[in-house]
């Protein structure tokens, strides 16, 4: 097989996409206790300042992290690829989104400008580092497959949003809803949709042992969504049609997800297959909801709709579908890591660790039981705003136990590797 | 010279790693290690360089039955002439 243009050097070390994946729960963490200070008044509309500091620590915070970081592994396993100095990127770009994401956050119920210069200066530095890397490595000579197809449409889309907030940030676009609006599609259904969509095609199948999706979905549902997505901008309208259409599309390709699952080879009990089974389920439920208000209950729950959706789709689809990957990924990666270094000495083999100690099954499955709390309690809030303190209180619960499934296993790693590295040092030095 | 072969295709990460690790600790002087698997396992190609490995990948035909994607040759780097000749005649090199 012909391996010219393809670097096997830029492999990261496993503390790149960790050190994205443990400062996620975090801004969590510090969003719940911030709900917990903020009270109800937040919850009465989308544009309350604090209601923007909770999306972007759900959207920047969370998921964008949880993403940026995703993809330093996915690269090299996808394509065979890696990030070039790779060290310099991750460095630039995450202690760039870290800052660059609290002054944002702050800023907007903090308004002075010196904040808001500042997350531009930060997040700006941090995404135009890592956009340049993975235009770097988008322009070599990598298989033109279903998911590396996806992946460029997703950084397209993450490129467009990211334009979109930094002037929406710097006030080009004062008093015009519309650009807000496209700002939220393109980072939600453009950046978290289409990046969950086109990495799905290959993680699914790898990772259940279930069939490849079909040809239609994995060829044509990534590049219809951003059509409809391009349609959105060029027009500058956010249409009921359009909406409907993109919803539409995110069903059937969670029913196409839910096919794929259920033909899995081993049906083994696993919590992250209930993610994506939740996951799944919310689209549908997304898309009756959006169709019933828009077209049928429309005076009873306009008022609500886009907090509703937004909610729907950020907690239950979203955050599911990451929260569940995060669960297989850290074990995986750690396991993994360690694995390959017994290749140096078949000995260190014996010092590897069970894989399931790195994640007690039970303790994942109470993670999801959280989810779902945390998750309808946040549907109530919108309804009753005064039990703003119970969605709080689950949120702080939910992302502190992550944080604490991730640490366990991080820990586990580090002692496993530390042992490891010594045996293969007394090789070495017999 | 002889092939070993394995099918990791239908197993679940880390399962296939594990599989392959088991079998080239068993490795034999002149034994070579084929390995069925579901996809290209490219992180593993340079562990396998750096621990005195040499690896070739075969894909096969989309035709093939779903899972399985490519067959893997794993040997060790000391005994590489060998099996280049040897492998050549069967993988049209």
């Amino acid at each position: 097989m012909n391996m010219s243009g393809l670097s096997f050097d830029a492999l990261p070390p496993i503390n790149i996409p960790f050190r994205y994946f443990l400062i996620a729960p975090v801004f969590l963490i510090v969003i719940a206790l911030f709900v917990l200070y903020s009270g109800p008044d937040v919850w009465l509309s989308r544009w309350h300042p604090a209601m923007l500091t909770i999306t972007h620590g759900f959207t920047l915070g969370f998921m964008t992290s949880v993403m940026m970081g995703a993809l330093f592994q996915i690269f090299p396993v996808v394509g065979g690829i890696g990030f070039p100095k790779v060290k310099l990127v991750a460095n630039i770009s995450y202690v760039g989104h870290v800052l660059g994401t609290c002054c944002l956050m702050l800023g907007f119920i903090w308004p002075i400008s010196s904040v808001k210069v500042l997350s531009v200066l930060f997040l700006g530095g941090s995404f135009l580092t890592y956009l340049t890397a993975i235009t770097w490595i988008l322009s070599k000579n990598l298989s033109q497959g279903v998911v590396i197809s996806g992946i460029r449409l997703a950084i397209f889309a993450l490129f467009i949003a990211f334009l979109l907030g930094m002037g929406l940030v710097l006030g080009f676009f004062k008093g015009d809803k519309i650009f807000t609006n496209l700002h939220a599609l393109w980072g939600g259904l453009g950046w978290g949709g289409l990046l969950i969509i086109s990495v799905s095609f290959q993680i699914i199948p790898m990772f259940y042992v279930a069939p490849q999706f079909k040809n239609v979905i994995s060829k044509s549902t990534p590049i219809t969504l951003l059509s409809l997505l391009l349609i959105t901008a060029l027009v500058q309208e956010v249409s009921s049609i359009t909406i409907c259409f993109l919803l539409l599309i995110n069903c059937i390709y969670s029913i196409s997800v839910l096919h794929v699952i259920q033909n899995r080879k081993r049906k083994i009990p696993d919590t992250t297959i209930q993610y994506w089974q939740l996951a799944s389920i919310s689209m549908f439920v997304l898309f009756i909801f959006f169709c019933l208000s828009e077209y049928i209950f429309v005076d009873a729950l306009k008022y609500k709709q886009v907090l509703l959706m937004a909610a729907v789709f950020i907690y239950f689809y979203l955050i599911s579908i990451i929260q569940g990957m995060l669960l297989k990924i850290i074990p995986f990666l750690s396991y993994t890591h360690l694995q390959q270094k017994c290749l140096m000495n078949f000995e260190a083999m014996s010092l590897l660790p069970n894989m399931h100690g790195f994640l007690n099954k039970k303790y994942a499955k109470l993670l999801f039981i959280l989810h779902i709390f945390s998750g309808s309690s946040l549907i109530l809030t919108i309804f009753n705003p005064s039990l703003y303190w119970l969605f709080g209180t689950l949120l702080l619960l939910e992302f502190t136990w992550l944080l604490f499934l991730m640490v366990t296993a991080m820990r586990l790693y580090q002692i496993s590797n530390h042992k490891i590295n010594h045996l293969l040092q007394l090789t070495q030095v017999k | 010279m002889e092939l070993i072969t394995i099918d990791v295709s239908e197993l679940q990460p880390p399962e296939p790693m594990t599989e392959i690790l088991k079998s080239l600790s068993n490795l034999a002087p002149l034994e070579c290690l084929k390995v069925i698997h579901s996809r290209e396992p490219f992180p593993l190609y340079k562990k396998l360089s750096e621990s005195g490995w040499d690896y070739f990948c075969q894909p096969l035909p989309a035709s093939k039955a779903e899972f399985k994607r490519c067959h893997i040759f794993i040997y060790k780097q000391s005994e590489s002439v060998h099996f280049k000749t040897y492998l050549q005649p069967l993988l049209n090199l």
